[in-house]
């Protein structure tokens, strides 16, 4: 076993390791757990057997192995991408609400005078 | 005739330079439902609103014209507005234009009233080329991905009517709140017309005004926002 996959198997474990801390303390949802630990086994599995890399290159329709771990690797990190935008634009939705609901309550009001109006 | 109760919005982000002004000439020329959202101001420009008497909200972070209009608009709803005018903070409004903007509601032709830079009979001052190409390709944009068929999209001059404010939900924090204003008049039917208002472009409002690369972070937030509503 060399250097590289020690640190994959590494990784791999700490990964699951966060994701079932974070499911612990409700801070992501189940589906998502499931995501991680689902790579995390991937990930420790092509490190254990890199040749397991063929079988998703021959799946996927790419030439070389470690081409579909590369392809398939981007595709994780963009979707995390948008995850992560979605879910800053959800807490941006909460964070203005009540930002408004502050300054609403909060509001001045002009001190009344008797001259009409438009 | 019942008479109308107009309100003016004002949304506002470190405009302690030219918000005297502006207040005291809607002040001068009778408007006392003056409606001041301060977007988390560094500066005092919600003092200026209080020494100024008029409503005066302030949001205690900064999060854009988009969400301070929404503000100010869901404020002058619960105090019974039956026509809210959007006005900006930078002087390049003119109080004179408003008179124009809130008769077609007034006479029931239309419910929001859009300010145009570029219709006949428009007057501007001082405004840059680049500045006027952008705002053509915003045009251009609007009728691409809203449908609506309008001379100027980015005008923050524009009336609406007591029923298009409860309509017109505006999601959008940042400055493709104008884009998507006009969204929601499609969306929802509303009827519309144009006038002609004069804008003043001023060394300081061209300095406190979109950058030209932002126009483009604009279309793309609009984009995402047309996409996530798909």
């Amino acid at each position: 076993m060399n250097l590289f996959q020690i640190i994959l198997i590494f990784f791999g474990l700490s990964l699951m390791l966060l994701s079932s801390m974070l499911y612990s303390y409700r801070k992501i949802s189940k589906g998502f757990l499931v995501t991680l630990v689902f790579s995390s086994l991937i990930l420790i599995i092509v490190a254990l057997f890199p040749d397991f890399t063929f079988v998703l290159s021959k799946i996927l329709g790419v030439s070389r192995g470690a081409d579909a771990v590369v392809y398939l690797a981007i595709l994780f990190l963009f979707l995390m991408l948008v995850r992560t935008n979605i879910k800053i634009m959800e807490l941006e939705l909460k964070l203005t609400k009540l930002v408004r609901n502050l300054a609403i309550e909060n509001a001045k009001f002009p001190k009344k005078n008797k001259k009409r109006s438009k | 005739m019942k008479s109308n109760k107009i309100f003016i919005v004002i949304p506002a982000y470190n405009e302690h330079k030219s918000l005297p002004k502006v207040l005291s000439e809607l002040k001068s020329a009778g408007y006392k439902n003056i409606v001041l959202v301060d977007d988390g101001s560094s500066d005092d420009t919600s003092l200026i609103g209080i020494k100024n008497n008029v409503y005066t909200l302030r949001h205690p972070v900064n999060l854009g014209q988009g969400a301070a209009l929404r503000t100010g608009i869901l404020f002058a709803l619960k105090q019974g507005a039956d026509i809210i005018i959007t006005f900006d903070a930078d002087g390049q409004h003119q109080v004179s234009d408003i008179k124009n903007l809130v008769k077609p509601i007034i006479e029931g032709k239309a419910e929001v009233v859009l300010g145009s830079r570029f219709c006949k009979g428009s007057r501007v001052e001082n405004i840059p080329l680049s500045r006027k190409i952008l705002l053509k390709l915003a045009v251009l944009f609007t009728r691409v991905m809203s449908n609506i068929k309008v001379t100027d999209t980015h005008n923050g001059l524009r009336a609406l009517s007591r029923r298009a404010a409860e309509k017109i939900n505006i999601t959008i924090n940042g400055m493709a709140h104008a884009s998507e204003i006009l969204d929601e008049v499609s969306k929802h039917n509303l009827s519309f017309v144009e006038v002609p208002v004069t804008i003043k472009y001023t060394e300081y409002s061209l300095k406190k005004g979109q950058s030209k690369l932002n126009a483009f972070r604009i279309a793309f937030r609009f984009i995402i926002k047309k996409l996530l509503d798909w």
